[in-house]
């Protein structure tokens, strides 16, 4: 059974805390990074990031998402490269001049892609999918329990995809034969069988989340941990950062805009303010008790 | 108490009544075994107990049904689910969360019990079910008789005062299903919960049935006492003594072996230097424990797997180069689920599928297709939507799609799962008959029963090996597994 979920069951002092502050923890930082674009700032709050992602204990398997992501940051820089902005050419190959500005504003755009990748591996690797599940329910969206059913029926499905494909090949359909075309084009039959069981399937989901009561009226949740003070606190300091960040933008501090020929710097003002903003995200590493 | 009084349903569309004026009660504490053929409206008569019809699939009503005085036309399903719980029969499509702790709360949270309860319940009914050992494990990954455990104890940790169970055991192979039933007796006594119970698998109920009703053509025509109702089943070929009656001459020579075939799955060997030689016009079973390999096995026969070492022969040629696809005309499959076999409009267009597939000359179509539903009795059926047929018929109907092609030798995996005796028999009839036109089958099963009256040879597979098993001792086997007392 291949493994659905990349959630990692893991003894951390980050696991053990609360979904609801880690899910205000990644939103927050996520909408931070958006707004600013100073790679200092950025750099500052990415180093934030990955203490978190060291203290989860999925420092590797984070290191293995953001592999990929380094493609993507190449091509960045290539796509800078090749459409160069601004005039301040620090090199020039006759037909492609690398530029200054381009550069910084490819490294900002990177900064803030692993900055994201980052925070979404602490939610992905530390939360529970079924504790994300319970909490976006909670907030009246109906569909997650489509969702988790979804989740549970796709190994079944998966399975079911298998032994059509067998059940076909025993009919005479020859699934490896010819070019990529052809052999895409022979597959097209499981879809049909696939369809039907799935329909089938759903119908008596149907009836027995009927039978066992689902939609007779006001649930309640067996999960309701309620959120204690420094799960509390913790998310009133994660929210805040957001106010703060955009203060801090409007007065100009972490808005370089690196396009217009801001030049990279790194004054002592930025650096406290910086700091100041990453250590709204910081109580995150108290983590959890036991 | 449940009272079904004069109750008659007809599904939306249809022209014939399911159920005739039906008049059945269920008292609290009761233990009922419903039973019947495939369409005789058992499934039906459950869904009508819980409300289930007429709100969830509509259609036209008379009569009433009042579960503890509460009518099922005004209350809901949902509403009528703490009064009256219902297990369906397969365990892979009743289960909605994804850890056996959300599965059990689910049900319980609908009811919108306090947490306390909950947790008590959960904790309670875990440990009386046996099913803590799996409390955290992904649902998907649990075998088909835990599935149906976690089924049957998330309904009763709902606490309600009667359960319908729909066939629970027909996906379960013959001894997780025997420890099913015992159980579903043992809470019945422990619990005081009333049960009405579904299935065809009647002999291993008989050592407790209390009530047996008898329905027939959408009416329950016999309920009392076994010693009642036994002799009328018999007539209807519902039960019947043990008999074998295998063919035994005419075999031919090998035409299909196996050599030192070794297969694992990752680390855990499942096939060790296994050898098989099954030779031309016979029936040979293979049988063993619950995952030791036996699918495994006949996948590597036509080449859906293939051994890590060790070669199969196929008329003395061997497979390792040649696709399944290709093997097709000689050798025949059928897997575990009739319905992955049907997706066309009718089941001629599906007979037609597999014809265009094996490349067979169009002047043969007709007579093959004559052929084939005239073996397999389904000529009514030719231009019916495969899906709508029955169980029994749907399983026949995919078997109709593989022997279109006339295989040498026909691969059964579990042919008789979820079959009633009446279905078995008629595929019995159909094995032998096509074995006197010259095919070989080999068949994987867990049913003592039908291999002993039905096969030439038996082999058990254990430890990665086939071993042969005597007949007499696999009669012994199967008559332990009936012990029909009445």
């Amino acid at each position: 059974m291949p493994l659905l979920f990349p959630y990692q069951d893991k003894d951390s002092r980050i696991h053990r805390l609360d979904a609801r502050p880690k899910i205000v923890f990644v939103l927050s930082l996520f909408l931070l990074s958006i707004l600013i674009s100073d790679i200092l700032y950025l750099a500052i709050l990415f180093i934030i990031v990955m203490l978190v992602v060291a203290a989860s204990k999925v420092l590797r398997s984070t290191l293995g998402l953001m592999k990929y992501t380094v493609y993507v940051a190449l091509f960045v820089f290539a796509f800078s490269i090749l459409v160069p902005q601004g005039s301040n050419v620090i090199l020039n190959l006759g037909l492609i001049r690398v530029t200054s500005e381009s550069l910084l504003f490819a490294t900002s755009m990177c900064f803030r892609l692993f900055l994201a990748i980052g925070a979404f591996s602490i939610l992905t690797f530390t939360v529970h999918p079924d504790k994300l599940l319970q909490i976006l329910s909670k907030f009246g969206f109906k569909s997650m329990t489509g969702l988790s059913i979804a989740t549970r029926m796709y190994p079944t499905i998966a399975a079911d995809s298998g032994s059509i494909e067998d059940a076909m090949k025993a009919r005479g359909v020859e699934f490896d034969e010819g070019n990529v075309i052809k052999k895409a084009k022979a597959r097209a039959p499981v879809m049909m069988p696939l369809l039907l069981n799935s329909m089938d399937r759903s119908m008596e989901i149907a009836e027995a989340m009927e039978a066992r009561g689902f939609g007779a009226g006001k649930r309640t949740q067996y999960f309701d941990t309620p959120l204690s003070l420094r799960d509390k606190s913790m998310i009133v300091i994660f929210l805040a950062a957001v106010p703060f960040g955009v203060a801090m933008y409007v007065l100009g501090h972490g808005n370089t805009d690196y396009i217009a020929g801001a030049p990279f710097s790194i004054g002592n003002i930025d650096i406290l303010i910086a700091t100041v903003e990453a250590l709204f995200f910081a109580p995150i590493l108290i983590g959890g008790s036991r | 108490m449940i009272e079904m009084d004069h109750f008659s349903f007809t599904y939306g569309g249809a022209t014939n009544p399911v159920l005739k004026d039906v008049s059945f009660n269920v008292k609290e504490g009761e233990f009922v075994i419903v039973v019947g053929l495939s369409g005789s409206g058992k499934s039906t008569l459950c869904r009508a107990l819980n409300g289930l019809i007429p709100h969830f699939y509509g259609g036209s009503v008379t009569g009433t049904v009042t579960v503890d005085g509460q009518d099922t036309r005004t209350s809901s399903t949902a509403k009528l689910a703490s009064t009256i719980g219902m297990v369906f029969q397969d365990p892979e499509n009743q289960l909605v969360m994804t850890n056996v702790e959300n599965e059990m709360a689910f049900g319980m949270e609908n009811l919108a019990l306090a947490k306390k309860d909950m947790t008590e319940r959960v904790d309670y009914y875990s440990r009386y079910f046996d099913i803590e050992r799996f409390f955290k494990r992904f649902i998907p990954e649990l075998s088909g008789g835990e599935k149906q455990k976690v089924a049957l104890a998330s309904v009763l940790a709902m606490k309600p005062k009667y359960i319908v169970l729909d066939e629970p055991t027909s996906q379960l192979d013959e001894e997780t299903a025997a420890l099913f039933l015992d159980f579903l007796h043992q809470l019945n006594r422990e619990q005081g919960v009333a049960i009405v119970l579904i299935e065809h698998r009647l002999e291993r109920c008989l050592r407790f049935a209390k009530r047996i009703a008898f329905m027939e053509e959408g009416r329950i025509v016999a309920d009392g006492t076994p010693e009642a109702v036994l002799p009328l089943l018999k007539s209807k070929g519902l039960i019947a003594d043990f008999s074998r009656q295998v063919n035994e001459d005419g075999h031919s020579s090998i035409i299909l072996s196996a050599r030192n075939l070794s297969f694992a799955y990752g680390q855990t060997p499942i096939l060790q230097n296994l050898m098989l030689d099954v030779m031309g016009n016979e029936v040979v079973a293979i049988v063993g424990a619950n995952g030791c390999g036996k699918s495994t096995l006949l996948r590597h026969l036509n080449g859906l797997l293939r051994p890590k070492q060790g070669s199969v022969e196929l008329f003395g040629k061997d497979i390792a180069k040649s696709t399944t696809a290709s093997m097709a005309r000689e050798i025949g499959y059928l897997g575990q689920n009739p319905n992955n076999y049907l997706f066309e409009e009718t089941l001629q267009k599906e007979l037609e599928f597999t014809l265009r597939n094996l490349k067979i000359a169009k002047e043969e179509w007709s007579e093959r297709m004559d052929w084939a539903l005239e073996v397999l009795d389904l000529e009514r059926f030719r231009h019916t939507f495969p899906r709508d047929l029955s169980c029994g018929q749907r399983e026949r109907a995919a078997l109709a799609s593989v022997i279109v092609g006339k295989p040498k030798i026909l691969i059964l995996d579990e042919p008789t799962r979820g079959m009633d005796y009446w279905n078995k028999a008629k595929l019995a009839a159909i094995l032998e008959s096509l074995k006197e036109q010259g095919m070989t089958t080999i068949l994987v099963t867990h049913d003592y029963r039908f291999v002993a009256e039905h096969a030439n040879r038996v082999l058990l597979l254990s430890d990665g090996r086939l071993s042969d098993l005597p007949i007499e001792k696999v009669i012994l086997l199967a008559k332990d597994a009936i012990c029909v007392e009445a």
